[in-house]
């Protein structure tokens, strides 16, 4: 750029950047907030940003390490560590199913021309705009008679959980088909006329191509498991049975008061890995995220 | 596995004898998928199941087919994604639709034939048939001795008190054989006090007589019979209207009751045979039309109740939309101006909110807000001496929604048109500076004509996502602060999607009202489905506008 930029653009550069300093700043004081409550002794939310004395009893809650008889009778109510593993087995089953149903459909959708594929993408994409609990009254009914007949999909189920999640296959297979239709038809071709067939084009071209994209779903479905929360509670009654993000709440509905200190520690905890693999990823993630236009 | 497929990958021309082997194998399971549909069917059929009968109709037929026609490779490889996104979102929706024209609820939640057998299984107790009873302590044991009105005197053996329920349990009743006795008690009955304590494993007995009614414990004193209350009545001198369901005979107020499948309730008659207002529960489910369509509108107060609350939903999805697309296109622009250094990490930095689960950062901003003890509340008071209401004041209650759905949706946007602002090309730009055109002149004519075209049916998605964002809500206000002055409980943040969650769970009115809530989701669905129809075309005519500069 041929222009000169005098000190008025200097001034300019420096309030953009106390901007931004204090936006930033805002934007993350509340979980800095978070962590300096769950180091702070007692469950009470105001106190200093810097704690005076550091506690432990919050992160000894989250990981169940009780040092007294009485201790341990509250850890129980709250088994952070069964609900985080409750979580991560939903959200990998979830996961793993709509990865292989997507990439087929991908493949077929992206590759195969076949009767009515036009029209049946767009009525997935209309469908796929519809939050998955709207339906709930029918979702309810579905999954009490269906556990009429198999008990492991029935109301207060993991499977039943799953199952309802694995519905959100949809917004996945427009990503997964707009990688395959990026990709080189040359390599398929070829193992055609060696005469692969389709299935065998899918796995042993399509699907180690497609890794990466592959990944990116595979983390963005296993966050949304694991952070969905609305069909979890209207799904699981049995306490043992909640996930975190469902057992989490039981923090803040106490009889005797919120127990902020140990919702920030379970918080904490249950952000971090997610959030840190957002964070590193972030190239991949936000191409995906942004790319389809079907999210949530 | 693996080496077997390879295999017939390496060598192509494998016999035809093993093929066709393969061929017979798949049709003898697509005959077994259809020999055990047809089974299902007529057990479902049997039971009633019309709807899980049409659907493993479907689902058999279509993977029989499947797996007959060899040409139909493209819906194999579909199929199990299809029959997922059947079976649960589309499935669900059309049942929804169909909720919607019954009265189904939790008072009207049986089917006829169930609510009609519950009836007749009801008691009531004679109070002409008394019994004066005393208990009497035999060791660790107890014994009752019963008396009726004509000095006739009955027993039972000396019996353990059943044990008390649990909490969640209901109670169990424990039938005791009666004796007739001449015998006169083994001693002093028990003072009342005594039988207080003992009252509720007394309520559990059920005394049997042979050839009699059971009795059962009413007040402190007396054992009465249970007779059934209603029966199957075949005529009446009532001058009946041509009505085709069961009458039925209250014995004890020796009254008339008839099904009335407008409302889904027995109710009682008059003299004339017409239905009075009196009813008895529970109701069963019944086809009301489209009256649940109407009630949607006439819930008399409610009515205003609802205008609000669709006013509200327009108004935070619109909003949210503006707020995170000006905010998102704010922080783009400074990111991507050239003289701003460490673009990345102050990339990263502006996206944590992106990255923090959902749930978890709305529960966060619930502690924030705290009246009492929230960093918001103190920072304000720091600044300016004032403590906000922000949970029992309904404005305010509105704007800490839309300010931490501002928080979680920024990000997005702010991606996006980083995207897109870097795809518009930097000569338009040095021409205008050429020009000596300012800042807003380069963003009314330059920037936002170049990305408006990609991002509105983006901006469109946002409003449906939003229209419906039913996390942000339940967990920051859940839905409060609740309106005065309206009799049903309905919150002033509350969306549609929130409200219907009311409905069903029953929050909202009192009982649960399955029917009332599909009627107000097919509104919902039809809303949604033409907004993405509308989206749909945008992004249509886009793509062949696109195409026709390409060529």
């Amino acid at each position: 750029m041929a222009m000169v930029e005098g000190k008025k653009s200097n001034i300019k550069v420096w309030l953009a950047y106390l901007f931004l300093a204090v936006f930033i700043t805002g934007l993350i004081y509340p979980l800095l907030a978070m962590v300096s409550v769950s180091l702070r002794p007692g469950n009470l939310l105001n106190g200093p940003l810097i704690p005076e004395t550091i506690s432990f009893e919050h992160w000894r809650l989250v990981f169940g390490i009780a040092q007294t008889e009485q201790e341990q009778a509250v850890f129980d109510k709250f088994p952070v560590l069964l609900w985080t593993w409750n979580s991560v087995k939903i959200a990998l089953a979830t996961s793993t199913i709509t990865l292989l149903f997507a990439s087929m459909a991908a493949y077929a959708f992206a590759r195969i021309k076949f009767f009515g594929s036009k029209w049946l993408l767009m009525a997935l994409l209309i469908i796929g705009l519809f939050p998955a609990f709207s339906g709930m009254v029918a979702i309810r009914i579905m999954v009490e008679k269906l556990g009429y007949y198999v008990p492991a999909l029935g109301f207060d189920t993991h499977g039943a959980l799953i199952l309802l999640y694995v519905g959100s296959v949809l917004g996945e297979v427009w990503l997964i088909k707009g990688y395959i239709e990026s990709l080189d038809p040359a390599l398929e071709e070829a193992a055609t006329m060696d005469g692969a067939n389709r299935w065998q084009i899918l796995r042993y071209i399509i699907i180690p191509l497609s890794v990466p994209i592959l990944v990116v779903n595979f983390v963005l479905s296993f966050a949304g498991a694991f952070g969905e929360f609305i069909l979890a509670s209207l799904m699981l009654t049995t306490e043992s049975k909640y996930t975190l993000a469902l057992g989490m709440q039981s923090f803040l509905y106490q009889p005797y008061g919120q127990m902020w200190g140990d919702f920030a520690a379970t918080a904490i905890f249950a952000a971090l890995p997610i959030t840190t693999v957002f964070l590193i990823g972030q190239k991949w993630l936000i191409s995906g995220l942004t790319s389809g236009s079907v999210k949530g | 596995m693996t080496i077997s497929t390879s295999m017939t990958l390496s060598s192509p021309h494998s016999s035809s004898n093993s093929l066709s082997f393969k061929r017979f194998l798949v049709l003898l399971l697509a005959g077994g998928i259809l020999l055990s549909v047809a089974y299902a069917l007529v057990h479902l059929y049997a039971m009633g199941e019309y709807a899980i009968a049409i659907v493993t109709l479907i689902l058999g037929l279509s993977s029989a087919y499947l797996l007959y026609d060899q040409a139909a490779t493209g819906w194999r490889f579909i199929y199990p994604a299809m029959v997922l996104v059947f079976l649960l979102m589309l499935f669900p929706i059309v049942y929804s639709v169909t909720i919607a024209f019954t009265n189904y609820s939790s008072k009207n939640l049986l089917t006829y034939e169930r609510t009609v057998s519950y009836l007749l299984e009801q008691t009531y107790a004679e109070k002409a048939e008394r019994l004066r009873f005393s208990l009497h302590a035999v060791g660790e044991q107890h014994q009752l001795f019963l008396k009726d009105k004509h000095g006739n005197q009955f027993a039972t053996a000396p019996f353990n008190l059943p044990d008390k329920p649990k909490d969640d349990e209901l109670a169990q009743l424990m039938e005791l054989p009666l004796q007739a006795t001449s015998e006169s008690p083994p001693n002093e009955a028990l003072k009342m006090r005594d039988v207080i304590k003992v009252r509720s494993a007394l309520k559990q007995l059920r005394l049997t007589r042979e050839g009699e009614a059971p009795l059962s414990m009413l007040g402190m004193r007396e054992f009465l019979p249970l007779l059934p209350q209603y029966e199957v009545a075949s005529d009446t001198n009532l001058p009946l209207p041509d009505r085709s369901t069961d009458l039925l005979l209250d014995k004890q107020s020796n009254r008339y009751l008839q099904a009335n499948y407008d409302t889904g309730f027995f109710a009682y008659l008059d003299e004339k045979g017409d239905f009075t207002d009196d009813i008895v529960t529970p109701g069963f489910v019944t086809q009301v039309g489209f009256a649940n369509f109407l009630d949607v509108f006439g819930m008399a107060e409610e009515r205003w109740a609802l205008l609000k609350i669709t006013l509200w939903t327009i108004s935070f999805a619109f909003l949210t939309v503006l707020m995170q697309f000006s905010l998102g296109m704010l922080l783009a622009s400074i990111l991507n101006w050239h003289r701003i250094k460490g673009q990345r990490i102050l990339r990263t930095l502006l996206i944590v909110p992106f990255a923090v689960p959902g749930f978890i950062s709305i529960m966060i901003f619930r502690a924030m807000f705290n009246t009492d003890f929230g960093e918001v509340n103190a920072l304000l008071e720091y600044l300016f001496g004032v403590k906000l209401d922000w949970y029992y004041n309904p404005w305010l209650a509105k704007l800490q929604v839309l300010l931490v759905n501002l928080w979680l949706g920024f990000p997005y946007f702010m991606l996006l048109c980083m995207g897109m602002l870097k795809s518009i090309p930097e000569d338009l730009y040095e021409a205008a500076n050429m020009d000596g055109a300012g800042t807003w002149y380069k963003l009314r004519y330059i920037t936002l004509p170049m990305i408006i075209k990609p991002i509105v049916p983006l901006l469109i998605l946002s409003f449906t996502f939003n229209f419906n964002n039913f996390n942000v809500i339940f967990l920051l206000t859940a839905g409060g602060p609740m309106m005065e002055n309206v009799s049903a409980q309905i919150g002033d943040t509350q969306l549609l999607i929130h409200y219907i969650y009311g409905l069903v769970k029953g929050h909202t009115l009192g009982y649960e009202a399955y029917g009332l809530g599909s009627a107000l989701s097919a509104y919902l669905f039809l809303f949604i489905a033409s907004i993405s129809l509308w989206q749909f075309w945008l992004t249509r005519e886009k793509t062949k506008s696109r195409e026709a500069v390409e060529v």
